[in-house]
């Protein structure tokens, strides 16, 4: 069982080379995460994803890419504040962790790239990374953070925001399609 | 002879009003309103949950007159808009609001927020 963990861990890691979640070693040894940096982890992943939302409403010229730009920062917000009214209720405070500082390295460098381009090449560059990016977290969240949780409300907020997740992933997946016509 | 023409024309005065009050309480006519009151009694009331990122029922049978009322219990906002325009768009729900509409016809619709995996029907009985 310890070695499917690892092993779940490890493949959550091969998605690290798509460019965006990369899961610190500490995470790959199977350590399980408490839950104050489980909630560190979720609302790192969120903010992320608004800042994300934020360039492509500003930058994007396409009504499409703005409108699923708007929604992302909406909903992720929506979690973020699900998820601190969750931690406070609890006494828990979000601690800073491997995961959640790897998470804000990645994010600066795809940040950078994002605000390198324009036109339809930022539009497809923030599509694509919209769908490899919520793939990973969707694998993190169903492989690391569900399993690891330890509270039962924090893990029944985490599985619930999985179809959350699933149904922007299909989004951007639509959204590169038409793109890509 | 003038005062037979005043007696007949005292009863043709009392006759009518009566003849008038049981035409207007015959039976079949009665039956009518009967039906029509119990046709508008049977519109029921459905519900649509909106939980998990899903309509529940996806698919719901409606007649006409039917109302349908739409409640977000998820995380998030959610809208409910028909795919033909004109037919019905909801305000933005936010999680914990309703929105209601009476069915006047079938209707496909989905939510413009989440367009790709949120969708339901009302089918016409």
């Amino acid at each position: 069982m310890k070695i499917l963990k690892v092993l779940t861990k490890s493949a959550i890691c091969l998605v690290v080379s798509t460019g965006f979640l990369t899961l610190p070693a500490n995470a790959q040894k199977s350590q399980k995460l408490t839950d104050p940096e489980i909630a560190s982890v979720a609302v790192t992943a969120n903010k992320i994803d608004i800042d994300y939302a934020k360039i492509a409403a500003k930058k994007s010229k396409n009504q499409q890419v703005i409108d699923f730009a708007k929604t992302m920062e909406k909903d992720h917000g929506a979690v973020i504040d699900q998820a601190v009214a969750l931690v406070t209720k609890l006494g828990v405070t979000p601690k800073d962790n491997a995961t959640s500082k790897s998470l804000n390295a990645q994010a600066v460098k795809t940040r950078k790239m994002l605000n390198s381009k324009s036109g339809k090449a930022f539009d497809k560059a923030y599509v694509d990374n919209e769908v490899a990016y919520h793939a990973a977290v969707i694998n993190a969240v169903e492989s690391v953070l569900i399993p690891d949780a330890s509270n039962k409300e924090l893990h029944d907020l985490l599985v619930s925001a999985v179809p959350l997740f699933k149904a922007h992933l299909e989004h951007a997946k639509m959204l590169q399609k038409s793109l890509g016509k | 002879m003038r005062s037979l023409v005043a007696v007949l024309g005292i009863r043709f005065c009392l006759l009518f009003p009566i003849l008038f009050l049981f035409s207007c309480s015959s039976p079949d006519k009665k039956s009518a309103a009967n039906q029509t009151e119990t046709k508008e009694n049977t519109h029921k009331v459905d519900t649509v949950t909106i939980n998990m990122m899903k309509f529940n029922p996806e698919v719901l049978n409606v007649n006409k007159g039917d109302t349908v009322i739409w409640i977000n219990k998820g995380l998030v906002a959610h809208t409910v808009k028909s795919y033909q325009d004109n037919k019905f768009y909801s305000d933005t729900l936010v999680p914990g609001k309703t929105w209601t509409w009476v069915v006047i016809d079938s209707a496909s619709y989905y939510c413009t927020l989440h367009p790709a995996t949120m969708v339901g029907k009302l089918v016409l009985n």
